[in-house]
């Protein structure tokens, strides 16, 4: 195993475990869709911050895009949740659209320039392990370490706003800004995610391994440290079979691997609860 | 503006807002039984079921492509439902789970096994209405139009027939059931209209765009009213204003028009609530 391959393998597992984590608080609210909403509206961040970066490729101009597309996609989806008329779920749908068309006006723009540098941005959508660089790779690894510390120091804090945050308030614990919190975990680990996973099939890194981990415990500790080792063992995995078969992309590879492993979970839960039932 | 006013033009917008007419009017009832999201799940899912169809019968013939996303989306309700009850998951995730599943299925059976098929992946997932005149003529229109109206014809005869339970379901599910409607195959059969309509749109709008024709203009309008018909002449009213407009941006930016249809939509959506929210706001100060 060569040092690219491995450093690639490293990245993927890192970003499962970030994702394993926040999916994990994202099942709780039940928003798991929510992912994928953060997830489409990273487009316009990032073909804005190609366009205003006068076509600079550094991958950290494109993340800081990505995450500033990503916020606003969560401020726009409070605001419109406020409203009595507009449902969770139409919202999510309209955001997840209209970010997008927005991204997909800017990126044939882009396409159609002549003489500049391409980004490549469309590899964004299916997502290639192999084009993670060394900067991706730091990118990673820190907003992982920094998930892994938010979760560790706010934990009591978090599970307080995420299950009652009317009690929290009592308490004098502000839920509303933790559960902001919450949405930025989201959409830091959506962020470094795309391009290994795609902006597609990033909502399913979120919600698979944290369905998994839902199944084998109730508690939400135990949950939150299965869904990471989950996450990143499914990630890394299916990185490694997407080098052996070149053909495959990394996304997809990492989400069937994923599957396989809920379709295997769900068959001993549901033989467990027949055998204590009966 | 003049030079591009030709047949080309007439026909992009003609199977544009023939797309949007007919998708706001089934998205309505999504939205209303609180399954918006379910457009962006079928839409996603269709993909294997269109490669399975080009790998049994080796082409891609429309009746073909119509049946695959028919039984994938049936698969994929059935999917959704199967988890919710056996109470593995809640529905929220088991959505997200069915349909990244089944896209990310395949999207590896069509780079491994239909490595030179007819589907492209970039072609699904953007889409391109400037197609439309370039294809086949069926009667002398453009085959993409000749698909729309004949689904747009038969759905909404149906749509009509089933009006009133339709609508009773979406308001009151209990209700519905109590008054002995078979809920659940009214259910399947919408999810049925959906996919088809999905995959009649593919080509010219692509798989995330689609979910936008459904779901934007249905909630403007449920936005500006409280009853069906409103909703739906509201949704209508904003399809007919901004698919010309969009259309002619694309022309005039040489962009994608699917693309700055939505966007359009999109803001005209998002300034119309802003309004909504100064208006509901000061409402509720005078009552207080």
């Amino acid at each position: 195993m060569n040092s690219l391959l491995f450093e690639s393998l490293f990245a993927c597992a890192m970003l499962g475990l970030a994702c394993g984590l926040s999916g994990s608080f994202l099942i709780l609210r039940r928003q798991a869709l929510a992912g994928d909403m953060i997830g489409h509206s990273v487009l316009p961040g990032i073909c804005a911050a190609f366009v205003l970066s006068q076509f600079n490729t550094n991958p950290f101009i494109l993340l800081l895009g990505a995450f500033s597309g990503a916020v606003a996609a969560t401020i726009v989806q409070e605001f419109l949740t406020k409203s009595k008329k507009i449902k969770s779920e139409m919202a999510l749908a309209i955001n997840l659209t209209g970010f997008y068309a927005v991204g997909l006006s800017l990126l044939t723009w882009i396409q159609k320039q002549e003489g500049i540098k391409q980004a490549h941005l469309e590899s964004y959508l299916l997502g290639q392990a192999a084009t993670l660089s060394h900067a991706d790779l730091v990118s990673i690894v820190t907003c992982t370490l920094i998930s892994i510390a938010i979760v560790f120091f706010l934990y009591k804090e978090l599970r307080l706003s995420v299950f009652d945050p009317l009690f929290a308030r009592t308490q004098g614990v502000p839920a509303k800004m933790y559960l902001f919190l919450l949405s930025a975990l989201v959409a830091v680990s959506v962020v470094v995610s795309i391009k290994a996973v795609g902006l597609i099939l990033v909502s399913a890194l979120l919600v698979i391994p944290a369905s998994v981990a839902s199944l084998l415990s109730k508690d939400l500790s135990t949950r939150l440290v299965l869904a990471s080792c989950i996450g990143s063992l499914c990630a890394g995995g299916g990185a490694y079979l997407s080098f052996l078969h070149t053909n495959i992309p990394t996304g997809p590879s990492i989400i069937l691997l994923s599957t396989f492993a809920f379709i295997i979970t769900a068959f001993i839960h549901k033989k467990k609860q027949f055998r204590t039932s009966s | 503006m003049i030079e591009f006013m030709n047949s080309d033009f007439f026909w992009i917008i003609g199977t544009g807002l023939l797309a949007s007419l007919l998708c706001s009017w089934l998205g309505l009832h999504l939205v209303l039984k609180r399954q918006a999201m379910m457009s962006d799940a079928l839409s996603h899912s269709v993909l294997p079921g269109l490669v399975v169809v080009y790998l049994i019968f080796g082409t891609l013939t429309s009746i073909g492509i119509l049946l695959g996303a028919i039984i994938t989306g049936v698969i994929t309700a059935a999917l959704i439902e199967f988890l919710k009850n056996q109470q593995l998951l809640k529905e929220d995730a088991a959505t997200g789970l069915v349909f990244s599943s089944l896209f990310a299925f395949g999207v590896v059976l069509l780079q491994v096994y239909a490595g030179n098929a007819h589907i492209d992946t970039q072609c699904l997932l953007f889409g391109e209405l400037a197609f439309v005149p370039l294809e086949n003529q069926i009667f002398g229109m453009p085959q993409s139009f000749t698909q729309l109206l004949g689904l747009f014809v038969l759905l909404s005869i149906i749509l009509i027939a089933f009006h009133k339970e339709l609508v009773l379901i979406a308001f009151h599910e209990e209700m519905a059931k109590s008054s002995g409607l078979p809920v659940r195959a009214l259910q399947y059969g919408l999810m049925i209209a959906v996919s088809a309509v999905i995959i009649t749109c593919f080509q010219s709008l692509g798989a995330v765009l689609v979910i936008a024709f459904l779901v934007l203009p249905a909630s403007f309008g449920l936005l500006l009213f409280n009853d069906f018909k409103g909703a739906l002449f509201g949704a209508w009213g904003l399809s007919a204003v901004c698919v010309p407009l969009g259309t002619m941006f694309a022309f005039y930016f040489d962009n994608n028009i699917a693309a700055n249809i939505v966007s359009l939509e999109f803001f005209v959506f998002i300034f119309t609530f802003v309004i909504y929210r100064i208006f509901e706001k000061q409402v509720r100060v005078r009552i207080h």
